[in-house]
């Protein structure tokens, strides 16, 4: 199955498009769809771990399935700024 | 309420949507552009987001932030795009009836904002650079 995965920020800058496609059985856990990002995009070994996904908009976790209608996007840490 | 902009923020009207006769105080808080960061100039900076998302985080850090103070009004305001130094790129609002709620809900929802709300920003250092700033990862 193909999915779309949305960058932003760094990560769009690392894999040199804002829409990555990869391919990955579904439903499919966070870390099944790691695996397949890193095979489809290795130039984000070094970032994606810093990442969080989001699912429909929201943080996703160890537990959320992705499935065919899912929106997915990586999120690296946000801006933060010192207090 | 919550807004994403690409316009200049008004301060004055951040305040004074959030202002009200109940209210004994009002808290603003600006974010604005840092020209020195350490020993490195900036010349600007671009805020760049992930929109429905953003949106979503927004509206509820702002439940949350009612649940846990009593407050009367809440206003974010973010900007995106293109800012020089000076510029504002997030105005807060907050008003409450005595001022301790105000200042702390301001002080709380600033701080989750830039941890949990998915707007990221680059730096255009003075040396002709560009940095995506990241907390955690090296640019």
């Amino acid at each position: 199955m193909t999915i779309q995965i949305k960058l932003f920020a760094v990560a769009m800058q690392k894999a040199g498009t804002s829409e990555l496609e990869v391919d990955c059985p579904l439903p499919a856990t966070l870390a099944d769809l790691e695996q397949a990002i890193l095979t489809t995009c290795p130039t984000l070994a070094d970032i994606l771990p810093h990442c969080r996904f989001a699912v429909d908009d929201q943080f996703a976790t160890a537990q959320t399935v992705i499935t065919t209608d899912s929106t997915i996007a990586i999120i690296p840490p946000v801006s933060g700024g010192a207090l | 309420m919550i807004e994403i902009t690409n316009n200049v923020i008004d301060s004055q009207a951040v305040l004074e949507a959030v202002q009200d006769t109940r209210a004994g105080a009002v808290v603003l808080f600006l974010g604005t552009t840092r020209s020195i960061t350490g020993d490195r100039g900036t010349d600007s900076l671009d805020y760049e987001c992930y929109e429905s998302m953003a949106t979503r985080q927004l509206e509820s850090l702002e439940s949350a932030a009612r649940e846990r103070w009593d407050v009367i009004s809440i206003q974010i305001t973010h900007r995106l795009g293109h800012l020089l130094p000076g510029e504002a790129s997030v105005a807060i609002a907050v008003s409450s009836a005595h001022r301790v709620n105000a200042f702390e809900c301001g002080q709380w929802l600033i701080d989750t904002l830039k941890e949990d709300v998915p707007i990221w920003k680059k730096e255009n250092w003075s040396d002709g650079t560009h940095e995506w700033v990241h907390p955690g990862i090296e640019g």
